[in-house]
Order: structure tokens, then sequence, then C-alpha cells
């Protein structure tokens, strides 16, 4: 048996979600260990949230409508559970802000006091510029959880789920640092990883976001729950490589009435989020629009279209932009010049299918909190709320139990399966990092914004021969186990597989198209048939697949079938 | 050979678990437009197969976790851009783990010993606290700050003196940082000293490095300096600074032997005999202070001060 | 070209000869220097960092006095040079500042009108006078000597407010030194600190980043350093004993004022610039001159 750490609750994944799940369950009063394969506030996509939406539900019931459609409609094309959306934004408003300004949170304001908001609307706010404020966020909950000395493991992988039973009773974990495998027991297990994963070419997700936590759940045989509804960022910079992740943001920009706007290779404006008022998030609209304009050749899905802000007074950008510098950095001047992007795979809508009340999955003893989730919409007070509530029923689940029996002989299997990869590769060898960047190059070419059952059939033969071709010939330079990136990588490589091809499996089931969703071969919104969600398992080696329908309780879509490319959701 | 399109690139290559000692690896990467170092070993690992290992994971300085020195400045390997010839080296004044991999804990912990989470003296009361930009202005300044210790990497005072009582500069920023919220009430002053902030010599290297554009040692480090020089009575930097202080008053100059005999003390001073005699005989020493001309100006000045504080 | 001319403390008091060079230099270059006598010291950075509004009070008082001579400051010290043109900037940007400040002149009938620029002697050389007409000036050109250029953090850094020089590469003091027949050496000490601003609370700190500076001078067989401020002198010169001890090593490396090494190109005898004042003896440096000291 290796190393075994004993704990009450585990929280894997160090954003926001993660963050506020390991203080609940510290404030609590229980024994918790916050594992982050990455760094507490530094890896993740919390530190991208660029935007705080100022929400203020309480003040009238148009209000509170108007966010439910915003989140619900406009974020979610209609597979939300609304009552917890309601339930967020409550949150958001009566304890996120007030927190996180206990601790220091500096909401940007002008000089009389009033915060800085997009004039008009005035629901955006920032801290302290826009494109920062969830770094800044993070580095509060990094700093709180460090001075309370919260038991935390970083640079920390967990490799798998714990079983007993059917009930999820801690996790295996390879420290990168030391090169060791160790085995946690507790008493349950929140999966916090976040829905962003760096799987397409062009992708939102950080350097070690590889769908683990996905992985790990399926694996233990979690339901999971619209994992094909991706959402693809439309206006991120086209070059240099290393700064895809730089969103150009098409929401309601700061001190001004203005939103940033797009233009193709022609130089012809195609989009600003004017267009439809009421979709503040105008994510899926940008895509449409693009949609067209790649049709004719007059825009890349990597490039040749362009985002601009010549029509905002430069100094507004000067201020209140954290992206500025960086645009300035590569010579351009706003007031004049254009920025070239390109779309990325950003967040999963879907994930592991949870119990809104309660962010219970099918698997007892397993929470799963934030953008992992299958229910969440990609806002840092949401995610927030996740963890928090979360960190409520595990610390019940925990009071109510004894220490649960480790299952010797999966951890051995684990422990045997994440050695596997310590080989030293042959003459025709390859890193496994070479086969990550071909698995996100199929998935960018044949699972990118725009889907069909003959392209996802392609991917699915292409991701076949990798696992037949590519697999058997990884291998690692050097076998210390001292900080060796390539075995993470290696075992990473498995994970993804894994979640590409159920993405694609899902994305196939789905015959319509909706909200971030687009299928060119079934170019409808079909809420009469596909108000539903898809709910795939693991069945020992199968896959089982079914679906359930969505309950629509406050606000439903008014037509039957739309025309997905004119629909505003 | 380095032509207009490639980037020659010297990777530092070190496993210490592994090696004998350190090697580099050199490699030809095709250069593109407004190339980051980062993206030079993207294409090391990811093309070229070299199995470097570095560590990074946004690309657009919000982790703060790709810092390498590149021809010897410590930078950000995300922000950094690709020139035709680097030689990449793991950040200075921090062990290497390996290859570029850094261990950053003990300045972490350096960090965290200066407790940079904010004391309120009152309990928070709502959202939003009446505050308005004028009294975030200074705190305002270090709000976009990493902690990517690009600058502690850059601190002469722990790489050429290895003056380990140093906290350094990333470390004092966090404290900063919190010191300058209107609403702290932390006894930031204690903590700047047990940090030795005093061991800072104020050579700028710190801001010159600084990936998101922090004057770190005028934004910072300065202003801690200030509350120093302000609330200790002790201590020999903060005192030094009243002692020149209160020189210039008196003389409108400095008086070197002066300041060293009450700043040092009699006996520290003694021992600087030998050196002041030669200096002395050089005509280096003046035994009486000189006093500028217009020097009541002066004193008018220092009182028009006084009033104001 | 006319010029307020500020010394600074130590021109006036631990390197007079770094003042009498000055002076001699500039009759031969045709500067024509108003010593601004008055004036009091910039703070080092001991005001700064004890009490800002006497920082800005004080120098906002040496730069008015220059106003009232319309004449920019030039300076020989670094710290000052980065000192008084950070308050010009300041007090320039800021008017609410400027009126506070202006409102403790007026005790003693000045005003801060920000008309004024700061500059440093190097600058003046290369920016003013200019590297070609320079050169035609150069009577005497050091040919063979090796000089390890030594140009001081507050005359580079931070680079927003200076701006004249690349503190990652800088050039002007190689440039200057070729223009006087000279040989740069290269060393990467060239743009670090002295550790002078700690030389009085914490001198084995001090002494230990100077003898970094001085030993890598020394190992690049440098004949001599020079310097472009009076405080990296103290450190590197009359100091330079100490750092032996320190060291454990001897360095014996004479270490020269820029208007010293500017007035042997310009064939000035070695007794006008007070060669015989500096700690380590120049002697050497002389001797490869063929000059009598």
């Amino acid at each position: 048996m290796p190393r075994t750490i004993d704990t009450d609750v585990v929280v894997i994944g160090g954003g926001a979600a993660g963050a506020h799940a390991a203080l609940k369950v510290h404030a609590e009063g229980l024994k918790v260990l916050l594992i982050v394969k990455g760094f507490l506030g530094r890896s993740g996509c919390s530190i991208f949230a660029g935007n705080l939406q100022l929400v203020n539900t309480k003040v009238s019931a148009e209000e509170e409508e108007k966010w439910l459609t915003i989140r619900t409609k406009h974020m979610g094309g209609y597979l939300l559970e609304q009552d917890y959306v309601k339930r967020a934004n409550r949150f958001t408003e009566s304890e996120f802000y007030p927190e996180m300004e206990r601790r220091g949170l500096y909401i940007r304001r002008n000089a009389e006091g009033k915060f800085i908001k997009s004039e008009g609307r005035g629901t955006n706010v920032w801290a302290p510029l826009q494109g920062y404020s969830g770094t800044f966020v993070m580095e509060l909950l990094r700093k709180e959880i460090l001075n309370k000395r919260i038991p935390l493991l970083q640079e920390t992988m967990v490799t798998s789920l714990l079983l007993d039973e059917g009930k999820v009773v801690g996790v295996t974990l390879l420290d990168i640092l030391r090169g060791e495998f160790i085995a946690v027991r507790a008493k349950a297990v929140i999966v916090a990883t976040g829905p962003s994963n760096y799987l397409a070419t062009r992708s939102t997700g950080t350097r070690e976001q590889c769908a683990n936590g996905f992985a790990m759940a399926y694996r233990a045989g979690a339901q999971m729950q619209d994992i094909e509804i991706q959402w693809w960022h439309c206006s991120d910079i086209a070059w240099p490589k290393a700064w895809t992740r730089l969103h150009i943001y098409p929401n309601p920009m700061p001190a001004t009435k203005e939103t940033v706007r797009l233009y193709n290779s022609e130089g012809e404006m195609f989009f600003e989020q004017g267009m439809y008022p009421l979709a503040m998030q105008p994510y899926f609209l940008q895509l449409k629009h693009l949609y067209p304009h790649v049709k004719r050749g007059k825009a890349r899905w990597n490039g040749g279209y362009f985002a601009g802000y010549t029509h905002i007074d430069p100094s507004i950008m000067e201020q209140y932009s954290y992206q500025t510098q960086f645009l300035k950095a590569l010579g351009l001047d706003l007031s004049k010049d254009l920025i070239e992007c390109g779309i990325s795979w950003h967040m999963t809508l879907g994930g592991i299918r949870t119990n809104t009340e309660t962010m219970e999955t099918s698997l007892p003893g397993l929470y799963a909190a934030g953008g992992v989730g299958s229910h969440g919409v990609g806002t840092i007070t949401f995610v927030s709320y996740d963890g928090t509530l979360a960190a409520g029923g595990a610390c019940a689940r925990a009071r109510a139990m004894q220490p649960p029996r480790l299952p010797e002989e999966q951890i051995a299997r684990e422990e045997q399966r994440v050695m596997s990869p310590l080989k030293v590769r042959s003459g025709d060898g390859l890193l496994p990092a070479q086969v990550k960047k071909r698995i996100r190059e199929i998935m960018w070419e044949k699972m990118g914004y725009v889907k069909s059952e003959a392209k996802m059939e392609e991917a699915l033969g292409q991701l076949a021969e990798v696992r037949e071709k590519l697999v058997p010939r990884i291998g690692l330079d050097s076998l210390s186990r001292t900080w060796n990136y390539d075995w993470v990588d290696a075992l990473d490589v498995e994970d993804m597989l894994d979640i590409c091809e159920l993405t694609i499996h899902s994305a196939k089931v789905r015959q319509e198209s909706r909200g971030a969703f687009f299928r060119e071969d079934f170019p409808y919104i079909d809420n009469k048939n596909w108000l539903r969600h898809t709910v795939m398992s693991r069945d020992g080696n199968a896959l089982r697949i079914e679906t359930v329908p969505v309950e629509l309780k406050y606000i439903r879509p008014e037509s039957e079938r739309e025309d997905f490319l004119s629909a505003d959701y | 050979m380095t032509s207009g399109n490639t980037v020659s690139a010297k990777i530092f290559r070190y496993d210490p678990a592994a090696d004998k000692a350190p090697r580099y690896e050199t490699l030809e990467v095709p250069l593109e437009k407004e190339m980051r170092v980062l993206d030079v070993l993207d294409y090391a690992v990811e093309n070229a197969g070299v199995a470097v290992g570095y560590r990074w994971f946004c690309g657009v300085k919000r982790c703060g976790m790709c810092g390498v020195s590149v021809n010897g400045k410590p930078v950000l390997a995300c922000w950094e851009k690709a020139t035709p010839s680097m030689v990449i080296d793991p950040l200075p004044n921090m062990p290497v783990v390996r290859d570029l991999v850094v261990d950053r804990s003990a300045l972490e912990q350096a960090t965290l010993e200066m407790e940079p989470c904010l004391k309120r003296k009152e309990p928070y009361e709502s959202f939003p606290e009446p505050l308005t930009h004028r009294d975030f202005e200074d705190a305002y300044r270090l709000m976009t700050c990493i902690e990517c210790y690009v600058c502690t990497a850059a601190c002469p005072v722990l790489s050429d003196a290895n003056h380990r009582e140093f906290a350094g500069p990333a470390s004092l920023v966090q404290l900063a940082k919190v010191a300058l919220h209107p609403k702290d009430a932390g006894e930031r002053v204690a903590a700047a000293l047990k940090g030795d902030i005093y061991a800072c010599i104020s050579c700028y290297e710190c801001s010159n490095v600084c990936p998101v554009g922090i004057n770190v040692l005028e934004d910072a480090i300065e202003k801690l300096k200030r509350r120093c020089a302000a609330q200790s009575e002790s201590n020999p930097g903060a005192k030094h600074a009243r002692i020149f202080t209160d020189l210039i008053r008196k003389f409108g100059r400095i008086h070197p032997p002066t300041l060293m005999r009450q700043s040092k003390g009699l006996m520290q001073s003694v021992s600087k005999m030998s050196m002041a005699l030669a200096m002395y005989r050089k005509g280096k020493v003046q035994v009486r202070p000189q006093t500028v001309q217009g020097i009541e100006e002066v004193r008018k000045l220092f009182k028009a001060v006084e009033k104001d504080q | 070209m006319k010029f307020a001319y500020y010394p600074g403390c130590s021109a006036k008091t631990t390197c007079p000869e770094l003042d009498q060079s000055m002076k001699a230099v500039a009759k031969k270059l045709d500067l024509d220097l108003a010593e601004l006598e008055v004036a009091t010291c910039t703070g080092s950075r001991q005001i700064r960092d004890s009490n800002e509004e006497l920082f800005l009070t004080l120098n906002a008082r040496t730069l008015a006095l220059a106003e009232r001579l319309e004449r920019d400051v030039m300076t020989v010290c670094a710290t000052c040079l980065l000192n008084l043109t950070e308050v010009n900037a300041t007090l320039k940007q800021n008017a609410e500042l400027r009126r506070k400040i202006n409102a403790n002149l007026a005790a003693v009938g000045l005003e801060f009108r920000g008309t004024r620029e700061v500059t440093h002697f190097l600058w003046v050389l290369l920016r003013d006078i200019g590297a070609e007409a320079l050169a035609k000036k150069v009577a005497r050109p050091l040919r063979g000597l090796r000089v390890a250029p030594f140009y001081g953090c507050h005359i580079l850094r931070p680079k927003d407010v200076l701006g004249f020089d690349d503190p990652d590469s800088p050039t002007s003091l190689d440039t200057l030194i070729r223009v006087l027949g000279a040989d740069p050496v290269a060393y990467d000490g060239k743009k670090r600190c002295c550790g002078f601003h700690v030389l009085m609370t914490k001198e084995d700190l001090a002494l230990k980043i100077s003898g970094r500076r001085l030993s890598q001078a020394r190992d690049e067989a440098a004949d001599c350093l020079v310097t472009t401020c009076p405080l990296c002198h103290s450190s590197l010169d009359p100091y330079q004993s100490a750092v032996e001890k320190t060291l454990g090593r001897k360095i014996r490396l004479p270490v020269i004022h820029l208007p010293q090494l500017v007035g042997l190109g310009l064939g000035l005898a070695p007794r006008e610039l007070k060669l015989e004042g500096n700690a380590v003896s120049t002697a050497p440096v002389l001797e490869k001159m063929a000059l009598q000291a």
C-alpha cells in the first residue's frame, strides 16, 4: 500500500469553487484537504473571469426575470435549472460581493466613490480592471486559505476516485514535484476542476486542464450531462500563440455605451453587442454572425477577422482594461488598428450531472461544484455559490459517517496504471505532449464550432487512430520522478481521449442546434423534442446514453422550432 | 547558424535528482509573428520533442508561474518577446527543481509570514463600502501584482550578496498592497522590519523587470519605508533616515563625518578611522560642517512642511 | 551652452575632485555653468524614504532656483539626477500637488512653474554637444586604455522617468569612452548597483555588492573604472580597501569620475583634474598614458 492521508473532505481544484468549498469545510470545523493540479488561484479558469455582474434581483420581479433570462436563455439555451439560477443570483448579491469586499476586493470606483459601470445597462463591474477581476478574486481567496493554514497540496494530480460498495471514499493522487503516489481516505469528495479544458488547438483551457475531473468521475461511474454543449469564444487574439487566452470581451465596456465591434477581412463590421440589447453576454450570437463570413471566405476560424475599439475613446481602454497592455505590446494603436482574432474552445456547459440543490452527483459521496458540474454557466460568482453549497452537503455527510474502508485492490490497480507511463521512449517514440497536440488538432479540425455527423465520425476515426498508433509510441526521456511533467502529460492523454470521444458521442445524440451548440446538419432549435438533457454513463466498458426532460419552471421558449442562425439564443 | 527567420534557443537542462551537472541544449525554432519565449518552449516540447521542463498555466500574465531568465534578465516567458538568440535559464535566487522549474516555496513562505491579508480595525459593515478611487489610489498601483517573483529574482541583495534576511521585493509588494488598503489596520511596520526592508539598496532592478509594470521600489517599498521611518524608534535604517533629514535641516547639505558618527555610533565610526584619515589626507574630509548659503530659507521650508503634517 | 550647475553634496564634501574637474572640463567645453550654491541636498534616498512632502518641497526649491536663472539643471550625481527629474515630472503632471508644494515655497518667495528640464553631464556630452563634436575636441585620445564603464542605477532606472538609455543594455557611457579613444570593458556589473545606499546602515551588505562589481571589472583586465555618480564613486573608491578586506583579494582599481576621464581626453593636465584626489592611486592610468601626475 502506498502512503495514505486521512481527512474528512477532499476538494479537488484550486479555482473559485474549490476555494469556497475548502473555506466552508474549514469553517464548519471539519478536516479538509485541498488538492490542486496547478497552483491554488493561479491555474484553472477562475483567474480569467473578466467581468463581474452586479446583480440585484431583490429590487424587483422584473430585475429577477431579466437575470433569469440572461442566464437561462442567452447563456444556457434553456438547459439550466431555473431555481438554481435564482438562488445563485441571490448568493452573488448577498454573500459573494460582501465577503469579497470584506477580504479586500476593490471594485473600480470613480473619485466620488461610484462604481465604474458600462453606461446605460450598468450591470458589469470590474475589480479593478476589465479582464482582471477573477485574478484578483482568486488572489484574495488564496491568501485567506494560506493564512488559515488549510491543508493544501499543489502541483498534485488526482488520478482517480476510490470506491467502496459504490460510494466514493477517497482519491489517489500523484505528487508531481516528488513523483509520489498517495491514497487519500475521505468521507466525501468535492470535484471542482472547472469547465474549461485544453482540448482543441485554440482553447481557453490552461495547460493543466485536460478534462481530468470529467474523466475520473466518468470512470468511477458518475452520470455526465449535456457534455456536448461546448461554448466557443469568438474573439480571442489570433497571435502570438501564447496569448490565445487573451479575450476581447463582447460584453458592455466600462464607462461607455459602446462595445467591441467585429469586422471581416474586408473591413465590414458584422457584430456588436448593441444588435441584441437583451443578450448582455452575446457570445453565441457573435459566432452565428461570424459563420457566414467564414463560409464566404471573408474570415477563418483562426484569423482573418478582427475586433476593433476604434469607435471608443482610447483613454477608456487605457484606464479600465487589462488587455490594453498586450495590444500595445503588439504595437497596435487602438484608435485606428484592429485586432486579429480567432475562436477558441471555451467552457463545456454540461459536465458531471448534479443535483443543483445539493451539488450531489449520481455517486454517493461525490459532489461536483462549479463548471465541472452540468448546471453551470461559468460565472465566478455562481461557482463560488456551488463550492459553498457542495461543502454544506459534504460536511453533513462526513459528520454522519465513520471513516470508510479503503479499497486496497483498486489502489494497487491504480498505482500500476499511474506508474505505467514510466518507460523510456524508443527511437520513433513520441513525447506525450506531442500526442496531446495531435488530439487537439483533431478536435479543432473536426469538432469545431460547426459540427456534422460526417465530421464527427471522422473525428472518432482519427481519435481511434491516435489510440492505436500513437499512444503505443509514447515514452519519456527520463524516468526521474522529480517534476517529470511528461509523466503527467502521459496520464492526461488517456483522460483527453476518453472525454473527447464522450463529447463526440454525446454530440451525435443531440440532433438539433442550441445556444453554443451548432450542428450544420440540424440547423434549427428543436424545442419540441430537444428541451432535454443528454445523460451518459459507463456501463461496464459500454456507454449508456439516455435523455431526460429539462424542467422549465419560470420561463420557456415561445416557439417549438426556430431557425438556429437567426434566433437570439 | 541563426538566420533572421529562426530563433536559436540555448536552454538550461538539469535534473538534480539524476544529473551530475547542468548542461545546455540548443535548438533552432522557426520565428513566428510576435512569438513569445513561451511559444519557443512549447515548440521545443510539442514539435521538436525536446523534453524540457518549464512551468506555465495561462500564457497571459495571470498565473505568474512562467518566470525564466532570458539572456540574464528575469522575465515572464509568456510576456517576453522571443529574439533570434536567447539563452534561457531558470530564475535566479531560488533552487532549481528541474530544467527551468524553480522551487518558490521559501519565498512564498516569506510572503505568508508578512500576513498579507486585510486586517480591519472595525468590522466590515455592508456592500458597498463608502470609499472612493482616491482612497485606493496607492493600493491600486499594486493590485495587478501577480506574485511572479520576477522582481525577487532580479534583486542583487539576494543574488549578489546572498542576504537571505531580506524578504525580497515581491513579498514587500504583497505587504504594501494590503498595508495601503484604506481599511487596513495590521501591524505592517513590524512585518516590514522583520523582512529587513532596510536591506533594500534602492537599485530599481525590481521596478525594471516587473512584467506588469509596477514601480516596485517607489510604489511599494518606499511607501513602507516611509511608515517605518515615522514609526520605528530603534531600527537603524529608520533612524538613519531621520538623522539624515535633521542634518539637512541644520546645514542644508550632508556632512558625512557627522552623519556617520550619529548613525553608526561613536564606536563603529572609530573603526573607520584609518579610512577617514586617508580621506582626510586627500582633502576629502571637512572637519566642520559647511552650511549652505540661505539656510534660513531651508529652515522655513522645513517649518512649512511640518505645519502641513 | 548654459546650465544651472547642481554639484550635489558629495562633490562638495567627500569628492571635491569631482567638482573641480567638472569646472575645469566645463571651461574647456565652453559650458557656462551657474552653480546653484544655495541649493540643498536632494535628500539622497533618505528624505524621500521618510518624508515625501519635504522631498518634493526641497527639490522644488532647487528647480525653482534654476527656473529663476532660466536655465536647465545639470548635475554630476545620478541620484540627484533622478530625484530632481522625478520631482520635476511629478509636479509638472500633478496640478493639485504643485499647488500644495508652491504654498510651501511661497514662504521663501519662490514658485515652481515647471519650465525647465534636468540633465546629467553625461547626457549633455552626448545629446547637447554630441559625440561627433566632442570627438573633434579630443586632444589626447586615450588609446589602449581599458575603461570599465559604471553607469549607476539612478541614471538608468526607472526607464520611464529617465528614458535616456536602455537599462538592460546601456550604451551611452560606452560610446563616450570610445569617443575619448579608450576601450570600454564589457562586464555585467556595469549596469548594476554599487550598494551605496546601505553603506551607512549595512556596510557588510554594501561591500559585498560593490565587491562584485570591482571583482568583475578587475577580472576583465580593466585599467580603471569610470563613474557618473559620486555615490557609486564612494562605494568603489574610498571604500575599496574595505571591499578588499571583505573579498580577501587585492583589487587596486583606479576609479575615475566622468569629468576626470573626459578631461584627460581633452588634454587637461592631471593636476587640473585633481586625479591625485582619488583614494585609490590613479598613477597606473597616468603611467599607461605616459603622463606625469
